[in-house]
């Protein structure tokens, strides 16, 4: 869902206006973006809204009742995660376990497919497709793990790591890979610290969660001091600074 | 009779002028978002790389 904002406001503005109201969809500025192709004379009042199918078509306008045509055409969408309404039947199997995020089998599936029946041009195709959805995948959770690890944030890279590491994943070389990298990161002293800060950081916040204002400053001020030097005490630092904000915006 | 002639070509005019363009069983016509608050984390900010997924655009204002 795109809520095209269509106003005079500035970005800045519905920003904190998103922030307050926890819309967490995303909002593109319409004076700054193209949409001129859905109101070409700009005579649209608001609210307004335009359906549009998987295969790009527009299949619904108007002002109100889109709900029952999204639901329509989301229920037509066979294999969600990979975008598509229907793949060639003999790769309905690899379709199947990708949506099922069985990624191991997947991948085994779309290769057996694409050898048992490589002259069905179709087939050869939604394998591919098949392959290149996981090989993606993959990169996204390599990614995030490495970005984790850039910021110190190594319970998210070992949760990740464990993902991967896990049954889905069995029989791939990340699984194998992700077991040493899991390895290899327990065994760091630094790193051990640092998980132990996050472990201890996420039970203070679950402790001062229903405190009052004063009661979770002494905490976080007490955390930073405890583990100063680790990425969780920037955190809470981070945390203390937020809290600052909003009291001077309160005030 | 000039008046007339006027009134008559305006009420001819006005339901093109005031409506909607029809879209419906039409592509949807190209569209960035490229400037968003919450931008989508997977770069899906424009119509082809939506293809595959149901797109609801709401036009919208917060007053």
């Amino acid at each position: 869902m795109f809520l095209l904002h269509a106003q005079n406001e500035d970005k800045e503005w519905m920003e904190d206006y998103a922030k307050k109201k926890r819309l967490t969809m995303p909002i593109p500025m319409k004076l700054e973006c193209d949409f001129a192709g859905y109101d070409k004379n700009e005579r649209i009042k608001l609210p307004y809204a335009y359906v549009i199918s998987p295969e790009g078509k527009v299949v619904w306008q108007g002002r109100d009742g889109y709900e029952a045509q999204v639901r329509a055409q989301v229920a037509r969408i066979k294999y969600p995660k990979l975008r598509r309404l229907e793949v060639a039947p003999e790769v309905a199997e690899a379709a199947t376990a990708f949506e099922e995020g069985q990624y191991a089998s997947a991948r085994e599936e779309a290769l057996k497919a694409k050898e048992t029946h490589g002259d069905t041009e179709g087939a050869v195709a939604d394998a591919d497709y098949v392959l290149t959805k996981l090989s993606e995948h993959l990169g996204e959770i390599r990614e995030k793990i490495d970005l984790a690890k850039e910021a110190k944030r190594y319970h998210h890279a070992v949760a990740l790591l464990e993902e991967l590491s896990g049954k889905p994943y069995k029989g791939m070389e990340v699984y194998d890979e992700a077991k040493e990298e899991l390895k290899v990161l327990k065994k760091d002293k630094e790193i051990k610290a640092e998980l132990k800060a996050w472990e201890q950081y996420d039970k203070a916040i679950e402790a001062i969660k229903d405190a009052n204002e004063e009661d979770r400053r002494k905490a976080l001020e007490k955390f930073i001091k405890k583990y100063e030097g680790t990425a969780a005490a920037s955190e809470a630092d981070w945390k203390l600074a937020e809290m600052d904000f909003a009291k001077e915006e309160s005030e | 009779m000039y008046r007339l002639a006027i009134i008559l070509l305006a009420l001819l005019c006005a339901p093109g002028l005031f409506a909607y363009e029809e879209l419906v069983g039409k592509d949807a016509p190209d569209w960035s978002a490229n400037v968003c608050v919450n931008a989508p984390a997977d770069g899906r900010n424009h119509r082809d790389a939506c293809l595959g997924s149901v797109v609801l655009l709401k036009y919208w204002g917060p007053n």
